[in-house]
Formats: C-alpha cells, structure tokens, sequence
C-alpha cells in the first residue's frame, strides 16, 4: 500500500483536517497497466482494493458532509508570506495583516484609501473568461461548495456559508451552468515519459521554491503553496496552457511565469498527475499474436492468440513483455478537413495506417524511437489501423496527432471504437456536464449578486472586479465597526463570505484593519518593498536586509550544473542593496520579464509582470545607495585604456575568464556570470566597489579580491592604481558583445609532433581505460596502449593528438587522436589460456585475470617497450613503427618470459573482428580494412571465424610472436 | 599619466554601506613607507623557465649535487641545476629529465629513484644508460581507479620515517567518490606494499610532514569543509568527509566503517560523537588566510630560513601566498594557530620544498583556477634576507586563554595593555553540502595581558574560549621594543579542544 500523498503544508493540522486533506489527493489511475508499469511515480502507485474503498468511504462521507451544510472544513488560507513571517519576534502585526488584505482580496470589497491604495491593491483573483476550457465542472461545483475541503490552504473564501444546503447547491449549480456552458476542456491520455520528464523539471525549475516537492518520501515543507486537487481541476491541456502563461489568467503574479518551453508545460502537466482520472474507455479493436520476428509480419496471415476491445495501443493486452505483437483497429475522427501529421513512438516495431494508406512506418527491432508521416484527411471518421511487435526488451508505445489548428496530442484521446466521437464523463468524478440554458441566466446573476465579480473578471458580465463595495464599508472604516463579526467572525451569517481563518490571521488583520483606519497613512519606501517582496513571495528564494531567503529545509532542492560553484551556483542572489548594484532598466527588467543571466543556476527566476513589480525599481534605488566613485581620467586613447581592460580580463594578468563566461565563450574553469553583460547589468560605483571587496557584498563568494588592500599587484598595467585599472575595465566591457576576445579564453590546439624521437601522452584518451598511455613517433605512426586492459587499442597514421583538452583549463574528459581514423585492435586481454579450441576467450577485466602493468622502458632512440605480467608469464610488448609508402606498419614484438615451468595451451588472441581472412602463409585481412602477417612457432589458428589465436611456444623459457599490423 | 586620485565622496548612507566605505577606499590609500615590509625579510628569487617551456609545477624534490628535480601536470620532469646560488635567475639551468607521465604531483628521490605520484600510480623512474634522459620507467603501485575525470588528483608525499609514500587521492569530480579509493589516502612502500591507510578526504592541494615526521595534507573548501584546513593524516582516520566511505568494504586495513557524520552539525560535536573522526589542526579561514590551500613544507634548516624552526609553511593556490603554521599537541592531537607569512608569489603557489640550506622552494600554476600571482606558471625561491621580522612566533591554548610568544623583545606598556588586543570567535558548519559560513560568533573578553620576564612572550587571559572555535586575534596595538608593529597582526588559532 502506498503512501497517499496529500501536498499540503497548511499551519498545524489534526488528524480530521488531515484526512479532509487527503480526501482531495490523487486517486490513482485509471489506464491500463501495460502502459504505466514502468512508470515508479510514488503518487500513482495506489491501486490496491483497500485504497479505493478508503476513497470511496471517504467520498462519500465528504459528500454528505458538504450537502447538509452543517460541516465547515478546517484549514486555513495559505498565504506563504504570511505564514513564514507573522511568527517572528520582530513580526509586526499590522504589516501582516496588510499581506493578507491583499492576498485575501479583502481590499476588492472594502476600498482602500486613497493614499493607500497602491499598496493594498488587491491581487485579481483568477480572469475566468476561459475558464470552461479550463476548469473542469465538476471541479467547479465542488469547489464552490466548500473551497477548503476541495482544496486546504484555499484563499477563495465560502460565498454561501450559512445558507441551507438546498438553497445553496442550487445557487453553485447556477454558477458553475453560467461558468462552463461557454466551452469544453479538451483532454489528453496520461503519458508516463512526459511525466518522468516534467518531474525533472517540477524539481528543477523553482517550483519548489513555493509548492511542496513531490518526490516518494518528501517531508510535507511549511509554507507551501497547496497543490491538493490539482488532478481534479485541470486536463493535461488545460493545465500545461495555463502553466505556459500562468499571467494571463492570473495577472497579479502570485504563480509567476516560469521559462518554459511547450513541451516543458506539457511535461509538468503530465507529472503533476492532471487527466490523470481520465477514463479512457474501450476505443479499439485488438487482435493479440505470439511469434518472434524481426520485422512487422503480415498479421492478416496469422492466428490471433486472443482478441478483444481495448483502449488504443493499451499493451497490457499482452500477458508477455517479449515475443507478441498487437494489431489495433479504430476510428479517428477527424475534427475538419486538412493535412494531418502523425506519430509513432515505439520499441520494438509499429506501423499507423489511415484508409489503407500507411503514413508512419516504425517497424524493424530498435530501442524507442519516433517517426512521423503526413496525410490529407476530410472531416469526420477515417479507419485507423496500428500494428505493433515486440522482440525483446523494452516495450513501448505511443501516438501523436496535429491537424489543422490542432495543436500536437495524445492520439489515443483522439480514437473512437465506431464512426461516432465516444462520450467522455467528468474525470472529477461527477456526471457530464449537461448545459442548461435556462440555469445559465440565473447564474450569470448570481455571480454578480454573491460577489464573485467583485473579485473575478469574466466576460459575460459588465460590472469589473475590484473596485470596492459600495454597500460595504471601505477600509479605513473598518475599525468603526466590531472587528469580531462578518468575515473576521468565528461564523459567517448567509452572504458573508468564510475564509476559514485562523486566530493568527485574524488579530494580523485586525491590527491591519485598525492602522489602515488613519486614511492618510503613507507605506514608507521600505514597508512597501516588503509588502510587494512578501505578497510574491520573493522571500522565497531572495534574502533582503535579513529577512528571508531559501529556508533551510528547502535548501537542498536548490540546485545547479556547476557543482564546484558552491551556494552561489545553486542559491538564488541576496537583494539586500541591489538597488545600488543593478542598473535602473535591470531592477526593471529582471522582475517583470524574469532573467537568466545565471545560466548554471537550475532555479530560474520568473517573470513576475512589470505591472506587479515595476514600482520595486525606484523603491529599492532610493533604500540602497552607495558611495559615488569619482570619475578616472585618463590621458591616454580610450582604446589604450581599452586594451588594458582586456589584458587585466585575460589570463595574463587577472584571469577573469577563468570563471566567468566572456561573450558567450566558455570560461576555463567554472562558467560564471557572463562578462559582456555587466555593463549593461551593473552600476558603476558598485562595480568599484564590489571588485575591491567582493566579500563586503558577497560573504563567502569565491570571487577573488584581484585587488588585495586596495593594491594592485600588476603595477606595470596603466599607473598601477586600482582605481584606474578598475575603471579600464569597466571602459572595456562597455564595448559588450563587441569586445576585442580577452587573452587565454580561445586556447589554440596545442599539437604534439613528434620529431627526432617519439612522444608519449599519458592521459585520459578516447576508447581507452583512463590509463592509456598513446605514443607517437616520427613519419605520422601512432598507437595507444591501454595500461588498464593491456591491449594495442588504437594505431593510425597522421597527426599525433592535440593536447589542448588536457593542457588548457582544467582538462576534463577523453581526447580523440588527430589525423586518420585510428583501427580498433582486439579488445580484451592478450594472453590466455585455453582447455580448447571451442572455449571463450576470457571476458573478465584484465586486471581481474590477474594482469599487472609494470611500466615500460625506452631504448636509446626513446621508444617504449611496455612491460606487464599475467601470472607467472612476464611480458614484453614492443611495437616497432615501419614506413614504406604509404602503407603504414607496426611490428609489435612480444617477448613472453616463463621461468622454470612455461605453461601449456597459452594462447596470444593476434585479432578479435567480425571477419579474419587468411591471404597467404601466415598472412590475414581483418574487417576487410586492415592486414596482420603474424610470425611465431606455431601456426595461427582462425576461431569462430573472426579471432585469431597464435599458440605459444616456449624455448628456453621464452616466447617471442611478432605481429605486423598493416593499415 | 595624469591621474586623479579616487575619492570617497560620500553621499546617502544606508547601514547597508557602513562597512565597505572603510574597507574599500581607506585600505586603498597608500601604505607607510616608514614600516618594514615583508619583502624586509623573505624575498622571492625567480628561477629562469626557458622560452617555450610551460613548467606548471606539480612537485619539487632535492636531488644529490645540488640538484631539483620539478614535475609539471603536462607531465614532464625537468632537472634544474644551480638553483642555489645567489643569483640563480640569471645561472639556473633546465634539462628535461622525462616526459609523458600524467599530471605528476609527487616526488621523492631514494636510492637512485626518483618515486613519481602521478595520476594513474606511483611508478620509480630513472636513467639507466647516463644520458639525462629517463629510461626505466617502473610502476610500483596503482591500487585505486580513475575515470576519465579531471579531478581525481593524487597528491604524494615525500618517503616516511617507514619507508613509504602517503598518496592522498582527490574525489571523483571532488564531491563523490565513483572508483576505488577516492577519498582515501594510501600508503605505497618502496617495493610496491599498497596499504588503504585514512578515509575522508575531499580535495587535497598538498601533502607533507612536520618535524616529528608526522604526515599533513591540505583539504579545500567544499562539501564537509567549510573552510580550508590543514589536516593530520594518521592511520585509521576519518577525514571527514563519508563520499568514499563505500571502500571500507574492499579493504579491512584500517578497521570498520566510522559512523557517517550528520550534516548540518559542528565539526567539535562530530569529533566527539565519532572515535575514528581527525578534526582538522589548523582551519585556514575562507578568504582571510586565502581560498585554495596547497603544498606543505617544514623549516627544519635549524634556523637558515628564520626563526621558526619546525613550523609549518602552507601555500594558497588562489591567493598566491605562503602562510605559516604553528602547531602543538594538546590531548592527544595536533592544534594550532596560522599567520600570514608572505605574499605575491608569481603564479598561483602549489608545490612546496624546503632545502637545506633555507630555501623554499615554490613551484605555481593557475591553469583552471585563477590565482593572484597572474603568471600561468612560475617557480620561485623564497629566501630569508636575515632580518628577524617582529611576528608572534607561537600560539599556544591554555586553559583560560593563550599564551603568545615574540620573534623580538616586546614593548612592555602595549603587550600588557588589554587594548592591544581583539579577539572573535566562529566556526563553520560541518554539512554536506559546499562550504559554510562563518557562524556561532562570539566575542570573548580579554581580561589580562601578562608580559613574561623575558618580555618574548605574553599571556592573554581570557574569558569564553570557545571549544570547536576559530578564535581570530587582532595585535594591532602591539609594538615590539624597537617599536616596530607585528609584520602580520592576526593569528588563526583552532581550538578543538581547550587544554
């Protein structure tokens, strides 16, 4: 039984609330197995008996709960920024509660003054103009009825507490008719890749930073932003549209736009479970076969095993993972006339054929790969046919659809068991949605007169939302009247709205409610940074002046590419002086529109909308100021001055580009911030500073002080001053992307050519262990040994190898040889000793066979003989470069030492290929690419056709094989 | 050039600014020329690289006849003669000596050998036919794997007092350990003995020994270092950090798996909680004592190299510099106290070897890691001129404060004034994940000074050691008989344990 997960991280919670909250999480899911086995996501895991009839009990308690109207649920809104500040000892009650006038839309109703209004804007509650595509119905009603059962930590407050249960089910049904008559949620078949996909990014992306993470065993984070129902609400559609631009519905920036691609959006819709619960009723024919083919048979000349109805390309029809093959036969109905594309993703084999017109063929055996094909369609029903084997192996498959103004989808959702479009239910839960018009008035109506619209905007009524009650008193009367009634009381009488707060939140408002009653009551620049910084949640990631920041437990989620970066790699910066430090259109622009000028961060920072956040700009450039730097005159050319910047920037004198990214090259060492962009990002007087004294800004960044005490160390480089040298730089990236390229950030290729004697390059060498040792020697022969697996791995001829991955930067990771392809020589160990003819050759790791490396020794013309030892047997390996023409050669002499007692039945493995062709006496062809003459006592013996075997033959304790390897 | 010099015009000021002012734009003013400079007393000698030749050097050793053998990470080994006069720029000569080892960061010569670390294994080499070229090229040991990753260094050390070379290995990517041994120290014999000796090592720069022949490296900033430090390699240890604890299970040399550390602790809780845990003697304070600490030599010229006999010389790769350490044993281990002791190396200082005849020699690079000293590489000389600096010369705990000795007769009235002196305390959180801040601060109060008979020495009383702690002394007000301030006012003193 798995753990059921309930996303929420609401204050303290009872176990009842506990249970309400779990009412609402993912139920499991509904698709065929086959094509969710290897999917190990924790939240889907739930399928047992015992889960669903927990659901069902639970279900059903909620419902009859909800209908009599006499259960509230218990949680409590959840405003992040209140909860992670309001218990602070230095908290003030008041600049709580403003957070929550906000958050709670209390200001919608209760108009603030005007002095205030700016910073008790309320945010506007979701536009729900689209919301029949968006929302599910089902959803809908039930939200409405109770929205902190539906969902714990909900901010939209109950708008028909009190009123009996008759009444106020009928008022809901009215609403949601008026709501969701004006369209349909499209709906897409749960795909587990996209979901492993978008879990990645879920965890990656920051969205983290303010909901719960989801992975198997994550500890429930306070202050997270409730998920709970999500599955419910959304279709997969819906949702990833919603994702792709979240401030289109909700344009107050409280869930700010994330970078994300369509496939990303799609992605985490996928992962964050919605359509989840759709059922994807039969829409197929199938017909089930066993046989083991390497191709698509012609299924039309074969016994089904078994057949049945199913849905499309559902493979837990197959009782077998290897060895079967499934033909489904449906109809796709086409929504209009136009070129429609298809594709098929599968491993092994598959085939989609429309009309008996085959437009995407995937056949042969292959892991998972995806082809597509195109075909004109007229609107309405087209008989589809999909063939499908499997050999062995992974298992998958999977069908796309775009047509005419239809965006790419899930083709399953798309298939029809007859010529008729099937009928979906509401995967919430509920019955379809049947429209009825005579409702949709009445709804309309009711929006208004309960107050929705004092809230939402939606097109099919005039009044707009937020511009206060008139009916109800504006802010700054609140005070006036009893502070522990309506919407502050414990209970709400019909027509109060009940948010379900809690004490805490009460007396924040309360002391709100009482301060916002001096009308003329200005925020300070400092109060209204945090009351912005707070309601978006900025805090979450950011500290500023010691408040906030990533919280300790959600420390670790934070993550980046560049692991050797530290904190600063992965921790979002610190604000506190930022006003100083960024330029006005920067403070501008990083907010409004999000930023990725920290590429290595995987957090990214989102775009929050200029219309919520351009006011931070000047708020925060008239807290932080900085010591102006007088102005450097210089009485040389500005491009002298230019020219020293960039000498100080290369690797001759500061080496700046060791770490950070210089127009878009990358650095040497860790890629830091990019250098052509601080310019344009950065305030002079900080840049001064900040080069003087990074610590002062930055405790504990890794960017050096290139200045210790102010001096420089460079006292050649203009007159040697730190502020003048700070300055060419500053002079230098004003150029930006244009600058002349510093010093040491292209490194060159560092050829290594051997002359009068070889060149040995130990290091990390492409197809070897991590010990190859390659040597090159005069007249363009070159080998690689492997001194981990005691094999000649690769000769070829031409240039040697460039040494600049190894010898620039930090030199990570294996280098290929320059010049002509090299030949792969016989894997594995040379030497071994064989009962027969018919026995392998051993497959262990050389080491494990009992190989040691012993090093190598270089005659007087400094070539290596290699030296190993394999049991008692010590071997000396030495090849010998011949040129003649242009054929090259290396005859590798082995010398094989056996002591007192040589061994028997020892062989030397000469070649192991697909193909060994014996040309003469003693003489090979190899892969048809390349030729081996070998000489040895015993004759070569060709085995299992592409190994050739030289037997040992001790004289005096010796063995001597020469191989001449020809290319 | 005309320039105008910078000033501090000083507008608006947010509590946000207080600070820098002082720190940026008054350090920057010129310093006095009156007061001695460390170039008074150690000055760096540069030895002459040929043209052409890119000597990043990896490791230094002594050869007989007046002779250094230098290894590069491009792999070379180059012998280097008259290196010890006194102008050796102009009368050092190189001769390439070998060429195609990987990435060489240990030396040590016996017995007509020279003993290379390299990357791959510890192999002997030598020149068998006599002309000054490597010939014979014999592995002596490769017990532990590498994969392809740039970071899996392996830092040798000189012979010890047993005959064997200390190898301390770096991690996989210097966070986890993907391949035996990683993370461990081994010890090689001279005939190919291969002993899994310590675990618990991150990102070594350095190994070496102090006078007792007992083995140092040095371990950087990262995961479960908070800082970098210097630390004391026994066998049987636990350095610290648990990535390469999996190979306890290949070997059962040096005993049971140690219990893992919690992440998130203090380095003090952790030593007392974990038997095999060796907290570090000395913590370099991230970028106050610099950013990348790295090779290691011991003054055991009997003087020829100044007045610290058997301390500890410890490079900084990053900040270029040299740094001195004092260190004493109390309860059982190694703790002490570090100094600023000379800055400006030419590139950034890695390799270490001190000479005989008071020479230290420092071999740089700053390829993949940017260094003050901007030359990409540099091999240099640091001799001491014979002028005694005025330092405080040792550190040492006592049980209610410490007690400070002089390279000089103090000034009586300033060493025993109480105001002479400051003092914070810190630590750094012992995590899992990279580096740590200075947290736990305290301010312990200075209650006395007390200048010994001799005047060389002073005992700080103090109230609220801090065990665990980092405790950071100022000595601005301190002036020496001749009146002469410290060269360097700060000491670094890690108190693991109070004695």
């Amino acid at each position: 039984m798995a753990r059921i997960p309930s996303h929420i991280s609401a204050p303290p919670i009872s176990a009842a609330e506990r249970y309400f909250q779990r009412l609402s999480s993912p139920s499991g899911l509904p698709y065929g197995d086959a094509n969710l086995k290897h999917f190990n996501h924790p939240h889907r895991v739930g399928r047992s008996p015992e889960r669903r009839r927990v659901v069902a009990r639970a279900t059903a308690l909620l419902l009859a709960l909800v209908s009599s109207g006499s259960a509230r649920a218990i949680a409590a809104p959840m405003v992040p920024g209140f909860e992670r500040f309001h218990s602070a000892a230095d908290a003030d009650p008041a600049a709580n509660g403003r957070v929550l006038l906000t958050e709670l839309n209390c200001t919608s109703c209760h108009a603030p003054a005007d002095a205030q209004h700016a910073a008790l804007e309320a945010k506007q509650a979701p536009i729900l103009n689209e919301v029949a595509q968006r929302v599910r119905p089902g959803y809908l009603r039930k939200f409405l009825a109770d929205p902190q059962a539906t969902k714990p930590g909900a901010t939209m407050p109950d708008m028909f507490a009190g009123l009996p249960a008759a009444e106020k089910e009928e008022r809901i049904e009215a609403i949601v008719q008026f709501l969701a008559a004006s369209g349909t949620v499209a709906e897409e078949m749960f795909d587990r890749g996209r979901a492993q996909k978008g879990e990645k990014k879920f965890h990656e992306i920051g969205c983290i930073a303010c909901h719960n993470p989801r992975l198997e065993g994550a500890a429930e984070l306070p202050n997270s932003v409730p998920l709970v129902g999500i599955e419910k609400k959304y279709s997969i559609p819906s949702l990833a549209k919603f994702l792709g631009d979240p401030l289109a519905v909700r344009p107050s920036g409280r869930m700010p736009q994330l970078p994300l691609s369509g496939d990303d959006a799609r992605n985490l819709a996928h992962f964050l479970g919605a359509g989840a619960n759709v059922q994807m009723l039969k829409n197929a024919r199938y017909r089930y076969y066993e046989g083991d083919w390497s191709q698509l048979p012609d299924f039309d000349k074969l016994k089904p095993v078994k057949e049945g109805e199913c849905t499309a390309m559902d493979l837990s029809v197959s009782p077998n993972d290897d060895q079967f093959g499934v033909v489904y036969e449906s109809f796709f109905i086409a929504p209009k006339q136009g070129r429609y594309q298809f594709w098929l993703h599968s491993d092994d084999g598959s085939r989609l054929v429309i009309d008996g017109e085959r437009v995407v063929d995937n056949d042969d055996i292959h892991g998972p790969a995806t082809k597509d094909g195109a075909i004109e369609l007229a609107a309405g029903p087209h008989e589809v046919r999909i063939e499908f084997f499997e050999a062995a192996g992974g298992v998958e498959l999977r069908g796309e659809f775009q047509g005419p103004g239809i965006a790419r989808q899930s083709l399953v959702g798309a298939l029809s068991l007859t010529r008729e479009p099937i009928e979906r239910p509401d995967p919430s839960g509920d019955a379809p949605f049947r429209p009825n018009p005579k409702l949709f008035d009445v709804g309309r109506k009711l929006f208004v007169s309960s107050g929705c619209a004092q809230c939402h905007v939606h097109q099919g009524v005039k009044e707009s939302a937020g511009d206060g009650d008139a009916k109800l008193r504006p802010l700054a009367e609140l005070a006036q009247g009893s502070l522990t009634a309506g919407c502050l009381g414990e209970k709400q009488r019909p027509g109060v709205p009940a948010f379900d707060l809690n004490q805490a939140q009460r007396a924040s408002l309360v002391a709100a409610i009482k301060q916002a009653a001096k009308a003329d009551l200005v925020l300070a620049a400092g109060d209204q940074v945090v009351q912005t910084m707070t309601t978006l949640n900025c805090y979450a990631c950011h500290e500023r002046d010691n408040r906030g920041g990533v919280p300790q437990e959600r420390n670790e989620l934070f993550t980046g590419t560049q692991k050797e970066m530290g904190d600063e790699g992965r921790i979002p910066p610190r604000l506190t002086g930022v006003g100083a430090k960024l330029t006005h259109a920067w403070l501008e622009k990083i907010p409004a529109d999000g930023a990725d000028d920290r590429p290595y961060m995987n957090v990214a920072m989102p775009k929050f909308g200029k219309q919520n956040t351009g006011h931070l700009a000047g708020l925060w450039e008239q807290l932080d100021t900085l010591p102006a730097v007088e102005p450097v005159e210089f009485d040389v050319a500005t491009r002298q001055v230019k020219a020293a910047g960039r000498l100080l920037v290369g690797d001759k004198a500061f080496g700046c580009i060791k770490c950070h990214q210089f127009a878009g090259h990358k650095s040497t060492g860790v890629q830091s911030l990019e250098m052509t962009a601080m310019h344009q990002r950065l305030r002079r007087d900080w840049f001064h500073q900040y080069l003087l004294n990074p610590q002062a800004f930055r405790p504990g960044t890794r960017m050096p002080a290139a200045w210790p005490e102010g001096k420089s160390p460079l006292k050649k480089v203009l007159d040697g001053q730190a502020a003048t040298q700070i300055e060419s730089i500053w002079d230098y990236l004003a150029d930006g992307g244009k600058a002349a390229l510093p010093e040491g950030l292209i490194g060159g290729a560092i050829e290594l050519v051997p002359e009068e004697r070889p060149i040995i390059y130990r290091n990390f060498i492409e197809g070897l262990s991590p010990r190859g040792i390659a040597v090159g020697y005069p007249k363009q022969v070159n080998l690689a040994f492997d001194a981990d697996r005691f094999h000649l791995a690769l000769v070829w001829s031409g240039k040697f190898i460039d040494a600049s991955r190894h010898w620039q930067g930090r030199g990570q990771g294996p280098q290929r040889p320059l010049g002509e392809l090299p030949v792969h020589l016989a894997q594995g160990a040379p030497l071994a000793q064989l009962e027969s003819l018919e026995a392998n050759w051993p497959a262990e790791a050389a080491k494990e066979q009992g190989y040691r490396f012993l090093g190598y020794r270089l005659t007087s013309a400094g070539l290596p003989i290699f030296r190993y030892r394999w049991r008692d047997l010590e071997i000396e390996d030495f090849p010998q470069p011949q040129v003649d023409g242009a054929s090259h050669r290396i005859d590798r002499l082995l010398t094989i030492s056996a002591g007192d007692a040589p061994p028997a039945n020892v062989y030397f493995r000469a070649a192991a290929a697909k193909k060994v062709e014996k040309l003469a006496e003693r003489q090979y062809r190899i892969d048809d690419d390349w030729r081996l003459a070998i000489e040895s006592k015993q004759e070569p013996i060709i085995a299992r056709g592409g190994e050739l075997l030289v037997p040992l033959v001790f004289e005096g304790g010796k063995a001597t094989i020469t191989q001449r390897i020809e290319w | 050039m005309k320039y105008r010099a910078m000033g501090n015009r000083l507008f608006a000021l947010g509590a946000f600014v207080a600070a820098l002012v002082t720190l940026a734009w008054v350090a920057s003013a010129r310093a006095d020329d009156t007061q001695p400079t460390e170039d008074d007393y150690y000055r760096y000698l540069t030895l002459p690289i040929p043209e052409g030749v890119v000597l990043e050097v990896g490791a230094i050793e002594l050869l007989p006849d007046q002779k250094l053998a230098v290894a590069s990470r491009r792999g070379e080994i180059w012998i280097v003669e008259n290196a010890f006069t006194a102008t050796p720029e102009k009368d050092a000569k190189f001769t390439r000596f070998a060429h195609g080892l990987h990435e060489v960061l240990g030396l040590a010569y016996r017995n007509g050998w020279l003993y290379v670390t390299q990357r791959c294994d510890v192999s002997r080499i030598k020149d068998s036919d006599g002309d000054g070229r490597a010939d014979v090229f014999e592995v002596v040991a490769d017990g532990w794997e590498i994969s392809n990753d740039y970071h899996e260094y392996a830092f040798g050390s000189n012979f010890d007092k047993d005959g064997r070379i200390w190898v301390v290995l770096c991690l996989t990517g210097s966070f986890s350990s993907n391949v035996p041994y990683r993370g461990w120290c081994v010890r090689v014999g001279e005939e190919g003995e291969f002993l899994p000796t310590a675990s618990g090592i991150r990102s070594p720069g350095g190994i070496g020994m102090n006078a007792e022949g007992e083995v140092f490296f040095t371990d950087n900033q990262g995961p479960w270092n908070g800082s970098c430090s210097l630390k004391h390699l026994t066998v049987g240890s636990f350095q610290g950090h648990p990535g390469g604890n999996r190979w306890y299970d290949l070997t059962d040399a040096i005993g049971p798996q140690p219990q893992e550390p919690q992440s998130g602790s203090r380095i003090v809780v952790e030593a007392k909680k974990i038997p095999e845990y060796m907290p570090p003697p000395v913590i370099f304070p991230y970028d106050k004592m610099g950013k990348s600490a790295s090779g290691i030599a011991c003054d055991t010229t009997g003087g020829k190299f100044g007045p610290f006999e058997n301390q500890l010389f410890v490079g900084d790769q990053s900040h270029s510099t040299v740094m001195r350490v004092f260190l004493e044993k109390v309860k059982g281990r190694y703790q002490g106290a570090c100094f600023m002791h000379k800055q400006g190396g030419g590139s950034g200082n890695l390799a270490f070897r001190m000479a005989p005849d008071g020479s230290l020699f420092v071999g740089g690079t700053n390829r993949g890691w940017g260094s003050r000293g901007n030359k990409p590489f540099a091999l240099e000389r640091l001799v001491w001129t014979g002028k005694t600096p005025f330092e405080i010369h040792e550190m040492r705990a006592l049980p209610d404060g410490f007690e400070l000795t002089f390279t000089d007769e103090v000034d009586a009235a300033t060493a025993g004034d109480v105001k002479s002196y400051a003092m914070t305390t810190y630590t750094y959180i012992f995590q899992s994940s990279y580096g740590s801040p200075e947290v736990d601060h305290t301010t312990p109060t200075i209650s006395a000074a007390e200048v010994g008979a001799d005047r060389r020495s002073v005992r700080l009383k103090i109230d609220g050691l801090q065990e665990g702690h980092v405790h950071e002394l100022h000595a601005a007000g301190l002036r020496s008989q001749s009146g002469l301030p410290l060269l360097h006012k700060e000491a670094y003193y890690t108190l693991n344990v109070i004695p």
